[in-house]
């Protein structure tokens, strides 16, 4: 998710795209599932049946449902659809990369959480172990 | 080969109507489209929608101002009309500009962006300023949507006075603001490019600065302005004539609304380089125009062969007189070449009108459009 947003702001800062257009040629670059989702947000949000945020709340909140993100991660992702709309090309990018940011926090966080976590484990069965071998002994 | 020229047939006028009052409703969000539908449903009369924030949304409809409920009805109690609150406006803002209005920064910088279909929205706010130039809006609080009205075969009645043997003459176009120079001018250059009945299709080259004529939109004319049209659009008037020139070798040059000197001398070196002029300009008699300083130069060359004056009365849109270099008349009497009033397509009967509307049905007098509701209120259409 922090790539996927890297490259969108990257996208934006470099041809100045509508925000669904920009969706549909990183959905195209990303592929996999995510790349799919957003390549058809762009899609529907070229229709203008629905407006943009509404198209990216409704679709990545299905999206995100099958994912395996954290609550706080889907709560997030879908949230970027009040991001959207910025008079200023610089603030939006800024709001994207802070996206990225976040995600890129979120995923370092997680890995931190884990290696504890993975600690832990390894620590209890050291002890688990030990008091093993001494309840034997 | 040349392509057929005027106007359509009437199931293709009804089936045009149908698609531009679409694409204006497009332009809203889905919750607000019923709002607008039956003016939109109106698209041959429509001629403005003014938004601001809290103050009731305005109509003009062949000149004239109405106000518009929220359920849709077009009401002359300005009171009554719907006033778009903050979110409202943003919401439309947005839609127009698909969620994206960064992408529109350069035009949001010049004030007006240009929508799919050629319609021009105007918009207004808190603007921030960045040394002495513009830098962006900080907040959009007005847009003035502007439907852009394409009249194919507008022109039909004006064309054989701008050909001697078979050339087309340096031509300027003269009116006050709303008679129809720029429709006339757009239909003009079609013709041009295409070929008519009085000479051959030309290569033109058309400096769109103000992306009315073709209606540029992502680089792509909304409106038709012939085969043979290379189209420079939101450029600057002296730098585009001068571009055309070295690129594309236009034989006509065809500018919008001149209006400064420096407009006007690259406008004489275009016409010296070999290419026949066409522009427009504001302007009500001979006299005025003639009294333009920036102007001069153009005058003692006697450049223009044809100058045409347009003028509007009781919506009905006139070449009110033609004169040659010399000043002397070409035409005697006004030509009507086209109206903005639907009524002229309406019956009366048993003292009630009855108009055609864009979907092809008839609709009771006060109704607009392909339903039969009761839209407008007071004395609106009744003659």
């Amino acid at each position: 998710m922090a790539a996927a947003f890297g490259l969108l702001s990257r996208e934006i800062s470099y041809s100045g795209e509508r925000i669904s257009e920009a969706l549909c040629i990183c959905g195209n670059r990303l592929g996999g599932r995510l790349g799919e989702v957003w390549e058809s947000i762009g899609e529907e949000a070229l229709l203008r049946e629905q407006s943009t945020e509404e198209i990216w709340a409704r679709q990545m909140g299905e999206y995100v449902e099958n994912s395996s993100l954290s609550d706080e991660e889907r709560k997030k992702a879908v949230s970027f659809s009040a991001w959207m709309g910025f008079l200023d090309r610089e603030a939006q990018i800024h709001a994207m990369k802070e996206f990225s940011d976040w995600f890129r926090g979120a995923a370092a966080q997680q890995e931190r959480e884990l290696s504890e976590k993975k600690k832990l484990i390894m620590s209890l069965c050291v002890s688990g172990g030990l008091m093993a071998a001494i309840l034997l002994l | 080969m040349e392509i057929e020229n005027g106007g359509n047939s009437r199931e293709e006028q009804k089936k045009e109507g149908k698609n531009k009052a679409e694409e204006i409703l497009k332009l809203f969000p889905a919750r607000f489209q019923e709002t607008f539908r039956i003016c939109a449903e109106d698209e041959e009369n429509l001629q403005e929608i003014r938004m601001r924030i809290g103050k009731p949304v305005l109509l003009l409809f062949r000149g004239k101002e109405y106000g518009l409920k929220k359920n849709g009805e077009v009401t002359r109690e300005l009171s009554l009309s719907w006033k778009p609150d903050e979110r409202e406006f943003s919401a439309i803002f947005r839609h127009i500009c698909q969620d994206s209005p960064y992408a529109y920064e350069e035009e949001l910088q010049r004030g007006y962006l240009s929508v799919e279909g050629g319609h021009r929205i105007g918009v207004a706010g808190e603007v921030i300023r960045q040394g002495a130039g513009i830098k962006n809006l900080k907040a959009v609080t007005s847009m003035n949507i502007r439907i852009s009205h394409e009249k194919k075969g507008c022109a039909d009645r004006l064309l054989p006075k701008l050909y001697e043997d078979g050339k087309f003459l340096h031509t300027l176009i003269a009116a006050p603001p709303g008679c129809g120079k720029t429709t006339l001018l757009r239909d003009l250059v079609r013709q041009i490019s295409d070929g008519n009945p009085y000479g051959e299709g030309m290569n033109v080259g058309l400096v769109d600065e103000r992306s009315e004529l073709a209606g540029c939109f992502r680089g792509i004319a909304q409106n038709d302005v012939g085969i043979r049209t290379d189209i420079l659009d939101g450029c600057p008037k002296e730098e585009g004539m001068m571009m055309l020139l070295r690129s594309m070798s236009p034989s006509v040059i065809a500018v919008d609304e001149l209006g400064s000197q420096r407009e006007a001398r690259a406008f004489l070196n275009a016409a010296r380089s070999g290419c026949v002029a066409l522009a427009s300009i504001h302007g009500e008699n001979l006299e005025e125009i003639r009294n333009k300083p920036f102007l001069k130069e153009i005058w003692e060359e006697k450049l223009f062969r044809r100058l045409v004056f347009l003028s509007r009365r009781d919506g009905c849109f006139y070449i009110q007189n033609i004169y040659d270099e010399k000043g002397k008349k070409v035409q005697e009497d006004a030509v009507e070449i086209g109206r903005c009033d639907s009524q002229c397509a309406g019956e009366r009967r048993n003292g009630i009108l009855y108009l055609q509307g864009a979907g092809g049905k008839t609709g009771r007098a006060g109704t607009i459009g392909s339903s039969l509701r009761p839209s407008f209120q007071g004395d609106f259409l009744q003659r």
